[in-house]
């Protein structure tokens, strides 16, 4: 294995002599990164792929009494969320979560759920949109017809999907909804982007009807939540560009229509694409939140996850042509930007100053692992492995658009459901600027081939996840299918 | 200890226990006294009980988890049913606020109950308290500036105290975040002496350490404000990245300026990309491929 290029292991070239508070916290975080990252015996060390398994398994399942320790009851309002991260990170790292989990997850989302609609982060707890978010998107991870040989058969016949009330989720997200455009997270609760891109992504993915105003102000909304940096804060008039606001931004935005149109209507992209590049630091390779913050793993999600969105709407919709080795579809690339950002940094980064040495993953070197943390980082370095396009061709728009009609009340243009969000497509080959080349994501390294679709159990591979939603790609298609064959509520 | 069943306060009250449903997952091991407590909390919310008691097991709760927001939406809800008084809650929230720093839920309840109070006393003075602690705690900033719109504090001391921020640490980037806040935040035109005002504070700013990216962002943002060129800056921009002296090139921040600027001028179009590969190839080289894609555009567009 070659040792790592000097980029990643020595200092910037440009160090100011003026010492503050931020400048030491940086040169600290800087000089510890790089004491892993030029580790001489293992320059690029593997996934710990049963480590990780282990420990977000642990999540689900508990210690050997089969809860969280007493110290968790800081995450008890956010129970859906520990289950949701532990999900997602398991089915990334190539784990049948459907079969192992699919009724214990129905059964325990099922006492969430509020007569008053939505989802609470405990049994007895107000509806709250975040909540609403990863129960849902728990339930999304494992719907779909049963698995072969599931020990649980009691809840089979149903999809996890069909405990979800569609109509009182959608009195409550009107209930939710401001003037502004924006959506409270809770009745009473605080308004902000985190809201919107809650509610978008349960708008699509359930297929509700935006009728009645639902998202009247929301394109708006987002875009004055965009600062002067380029970036977004968390609510417009004032706060500081955050990565997880821009993600959540983004991503919402991505929901209301084709990327480079609604993008380029909506922001300054130019500035975007500039405070989004400024993200990434070196020696350290991985992704910061804001200017003069330190990087942190999970960043890699909500910044590295930008990327994708962004590069598609710089890209235009792609044709897609046959061109896999058997004859799949693949994006024809004409006129790409390829990658604006360092794969490779954040790969580095992830693998070497990521994984904690019991299992999990997390913020940086002297932080311990989490599941939040864990999650966000794995979908990072699956972010950095994958290619994401948007497809636009009469084949590839979604066949039930009319059927969903049945339930809009009134099918004007603006209150048609949202369908946007399932024109992404995924390619394991990153292609570059010039055509018909693909990059690999780092250099002569056997563990990374960059055309294998498929997560073995070995080397770093991962699931790929929907740029859009988290969730691993292909459980989108599922629930696509299942709500095509809802009429009415 | 039960501390709830065997007091005669709460005898009226049948607990209600929690549903986490068959062999569920991610269950976590609560102490005694936290489960007893959110029993009589889902008893008294079920009935839609607003009183003293109920304040009194809010409290309970949120010391022993205070990211629980239902107990905030809930406590807040009481609190203004029974016309509490709320400056005794404030008090409450400091010390809450002081010992959980990174709570989400106190500071939307703060909000809550300041917008009643309607008035601001002391309000700044405890932000300034919290930002000693942490001065870019996000949930603290944010807080702040809904205080100076709802309080018109627009000109009480702001940019004194970004000021102050500002020696202590230059690269406080929520404090520029907050500068660009106080000075454009109004929907009003900003008087060209502001704006060249702003301008120099950039200026003294780079000076102290030029590779510092808040007041170069900055200043872009001024001048896109103010419709001013970018090339007002240019002068500066070449003081620390002086193209013809690559030995002398202290800042990539002024290369990446400097790259807009000529690539604005039609005529020095091969300058920026002199500048955009000083970037990808010395300056700035993990994000290369952003310059190379900026070069891209340029070259495309000659
Ligand atoms: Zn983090």
């Amino acid at each position: 294995m070659p040792l790592a290029p000097p980029l990643f292991t020595t200092l910037p070239f440009l160090h100011d002599a003026h010492v503050t508070p931020s400048s030491r916290d940086q040169d600290a975080t800087a000089s510890s990164c790089v004491r892993f990252l030029s580790y001489p015996e293992d320059p690029f060390p593997v996934l710990d792929r049963a480590a990780h398994i282990a420990f977000l398994e642990s999540g689900l399942n508990g210690d050997k009494t089969g809860k969280l320790p007493e110290y968790m009851v800081a995450l008890d309002a956010s129970r859906p969320w520990i289950i949701y991260w532990c999900l997602c990170g398991l089915a990334s790292l190539g784990i049948d979560v459907r079969r192992r989990y699919r009724s214990r997850v129905v059964a325990s989302i099922r006492p969430l759920q509020n007569s008053t609609g939505g989802f609470g982060g405990g049994n007895g707890q107000l509806s709250h949109m975040t909540a609403t978010y990863s129960a849902i998107l728990a339930l999304v991870i494992v719907s779909g017809p049963p698995p072969d040989g599931t020990d649980n058969s009691e809840d089979d016949d149903e999809d996890p999907l069909d405990i979800i009330n569609r109509l009182t989720l959608l009195r409550y997200l009107h209930s939710v909804k401001m003037d502004t455009g924006a959506f409270r997270v809770a009745l009473s609760g605080e308004a902000d982007v985190r809201g919107v891109y809650c509610a978008l992504t349960i708008i699509t993915l359930l297929r509700l009807p935006t009728t009645n105003g639902l998202l009247a102000g929301t394109r708006e909304y987002l875009g004055r939540c965009q600062t002067y940096e380029g970036g977004f804060g968390a609510m417009p008039g004032g706060n500081e560009a955050h990565g997880g606001y821009a993600f959540c931004a983004l991503a919402a935005l991505c929901m209301l229509g084709e990327p480079r149109e609604v993008l380029s209507d909506t922001l300054d992209l130019k500035t975007l694409v500039s405070w989004l590049s400024a993200r990434q630091y070196a020696p350290e390779g991985g992704l910061s939140g804001r200017t003069n913050k330190l990087v942190d793993g999970c960043y890699s999600t909500w910044v590295g996850g930008c990327w994708a969105l962004v590069e598609a709407a710089l890209n235009g919709p792609q044709k897609e042509v046959p061109l896999g080795p058997a004859g799949e579809l693949r994006p024809e690339n004409k006129g790409v930007v390829g990658s604006l950002w360092s794969r490779e940094g954040l790969a580095r980064y992830i693998l070497t100053c990521c994984q904690a040495m019991r299992g999990g993953l997390r913020d940086k070197p002297g932080k311990g692992p989490d599941f939040y943390h864990t999650c966000y980082v794995l979908l990072g370095l699956s972010g950095t492995q994958h290619y994401f396009y948007y497809v636009t061709h009469p084949a590839a728009a979604p066949s039930s658009v009319t059927s969903a009609d049945s339930f809009s009340t009134a099918p004007e243009a603006e209150d048609l459901p949202l369908t946007s969000a399932f024109l992404w497509r995924v390619s394991p080959s990153i292609p570059s600027v010039v055509k018909g080349v693909f990059e690999p994501v780092v250099e002569d390294l056997p563990a990374w081939p960059d055309d294998v679709a498929d997560v073995g159990v070995e080397g770093d591979r991962l699931r790929a996840q929907h740029p859009l939603f988290n969730v691993p790609f292909e459980c989108v298609d599922v629930v696509q299918a299942w709500v095509g064959e809802k009429v009415g509520f | 200890m039960p501390l709830y069943s065997l007091d005669p306060e709460w005898e009226d009250v049948v607990p209600l226990p929690q549903d986490d449903g068959v062999q569920p997952l991610a269950q976590i091991a609560y102490t005694e006294e936290y489960t007893e407590a959110m029993s009589y909390l889902r008893a008294v919310m079920a009935k839609d009980e607003m009183s003293e008691r109920v304040l009194k097991v809010t409290e309970d709760v949120i010391e022993m988890n205070p990211a629980h927001y239902t107990v905030w939406l809930y406590r807040a809800k009481t609190l203004f049913a029974l016309g509490k008084d709320l400056v005794e809650e404030k008090n409450f929230l400091n010390d809450m606020a002081l010992r959980h720093q990174k709570n989400y839920q106190i500071w939307h309840h703060r909000q809550l109950i300041m917008d009643r109070i309607d008035d601001s006393t002391g309000e700044t003075e405890f932000t300034v308290t919290m930002f000693e602690k942490d001065c870019k705690n996000y949930h603290v900033w944010s807080y702040r500036q809904w205080l100076v719109r709802r309080f018109d504090l627009w000109d009480k001391g702001e940019i004194e105290y970004i000021d102050t921020l500002l020696e202590q640490d230059v690269r406080n980037n929520s404090a520029w975040n907050h500068r660009f806040f106080v000075v454009f935040g109004r929907e009003e035109t900003v008087p060209k002496d502001i704006v060249d005002r702003e301008i120099r504070v950039c200026e003294d700013a780079i000076f102290i350490a030029p590779q510092n990216l808040s007041p170069w962002s900055y200043v872009r943002g001024v001048l896109k404000k103010a419709n001013l060129p970018l090339s007002t800056f240019e002068k500066t921009a070449s003081f620390y990245a002086p193209l013809d002296n690559p030995d002398k090139i202290r800042s990539s921040h002024a290369l990446d300026i400097l790259a807009d600027i000529y690539a604005e001028k039609g005529e020095q179009k091969e300058r920026a990309l002199i500048a955009l590969d000083f970037l990808a190839k010395k300056y700035d080289p993990i994000r290369a491929n952003y310059w190379n894609y900026r070069a891209g555009l340029i070259k495309a567009s000659s």
